[in-house]
């Protein structure tokens, strides 16, 4: 999990102009707005990081202004679909 | 009377190298439904419960004397398994052809399952080429709709920030699935009325040879890359780093928040 989160981060920051850092530390704040605290990490699954995107990241996106957001969800909403195999695969 | 201990020596070598496989597909079997257990990921349990089926096939033509056709249900069943695992892994919410491919490999299984009887009624040179034929078709789809499921994910994962024992699973399923892929075409070189790993005939040996070869490839590349040693994973990752900002890591949410605002502002 930890390795698509890298991986989404990083095009998340050249979206919206931040470091990978700061977009992993956006995209886990969402995960846990999305998911709760409690849930470990290795756990989150395809589906979870999908409705995570979907629905708190764009909220967080909406309230740092960016401009665009819905493309932006979209882009990494269709990476994530794309590259579902690196949480199949890599998180085993 | 050397001539025939060379040969026996030699099926014992390539029966070993079967023992082998099937202790490995047991295994990764096993592990692929612990796993499931405990990551929740579905699509293991489909490749865990498909090796211990195609395992048990092996294990029934040794030991048990299942009958040909009961074993070729177990390996169809596996095969459409792996087509299902292939599915869950690469191509969930992806509009592609992947309902196209599970299909024709259900048809296809079925299809061997009848030859298979029909074989078993009336042995005759056509019925034995139809079923190798088959088998030849439907095990190259669903080995190779693996390999390009995966050759298209690591196509895209290749230059990507992950670390290399994940890219290196990647490229083993690659290869181990071709080669598994080809594995029902060599009984084409046979004649019909031969068995494989017939000691009398020197054909029969090196067709015996090649699939216990493939086998045994297949088996074990795919237990080291996914029950995959944390030693060997180091070694794999050795001279990678990782870009780690420590101090955002450990920034609160309102300070990372901050952050954020200040590199976008930065930024403009």
């Amino acid at each position: 999990m930890i390795e698509i989160i890298h991986y989404l981060a990083n095009i998340l920051s050249t979206e919206i102009k931040i470091s990978p850092p700061a977009a992993r530390g956006l995209i886990k704040l969402s995960i846990k707005d999305e998911l709760g605290p409690f849930k470990p990490i290795f756990r989150i699954n395809y589906t979870d990081l999908k409705n995570t995107l979907e629905n708190s990241l764009k909220k967080r996106l909406n309230n740092l202004n960016v401009n665009d957001s819905d493309q932006i969800i979209k882009n990494l909403v269709f990476e994530l679909t794309n590259n579902q195999s690196i949480i199949k695969i890599g998180n085993v | 009377m050397r001539y025939r201990m060379i040969e026996i020596s030699l099926l014992l070598l390539f029966n070993s190298f079967l023992i082998l496989f099937i202790i490995s597909m047991v295994t990764c079997g096993i592990y692929f439904i612990i796993r499931t257990i405990q990551l929740k990921l579905l699509n293991l349990i489909f490749i865990g419960i498909g090796f211990l089926l195609v395992s048990f096939r092996f294990l029934g033509n040794f030991f048990i004397g299942l009958g040909s056709t009961f074993e070729e249900i177990l390996v169809s069943i596996g095969f459409i398994f792996l087509v299902i695992f292939t599915n869950l892994t690469f191509h969930k919410d992806r509009k592609n052809g992947k309902l196209v491919v599970f299909f024709i490999v259900i048809m296809l299984s079925v299809f061997q399952i009848i030859l298979d009887i029909h074989y078993t009624i009336e042995m005759n040179p056509t019925s034995y080429y139809l079923q190798i034929v088959n088998d030849l078709i439907y095990t190259f789809i669903t080995f190779n709709w693996l390999t390009y499921s995966t050759y298209q994910a690591y196509r895209k994962v290749k230059n990507a920030d992950l670390e290399p024992w994940i890219k290196v699973r990647y490229k083993v399923i690659i290869y181990v699935s071709v080669i598994m892929s080809f594995q029902p075409a060599l009984p084409i070189f046979l004649p019909w009325n031969i068995p494989i790993g017939n000691p009398s005939y020197l054909s029969s040996i090196n067709v015996y040879a090649v699939l216990s070869i493939q086998s045994l490839i297949f088996g074990l590349g795919f237990s080291i890359v996914w029950i995959m040693p944390k030693k060997l994973k180091r070694i794999l990752n050795n001279g990678y780093v990782r870009i780690e900002n420590q101090d955002v890591l450990e920034l609160s949410e309102d300070d990372l928040i901050s952050k954020i605002k200040q590199e976008m502002e930065a930024e403009q």
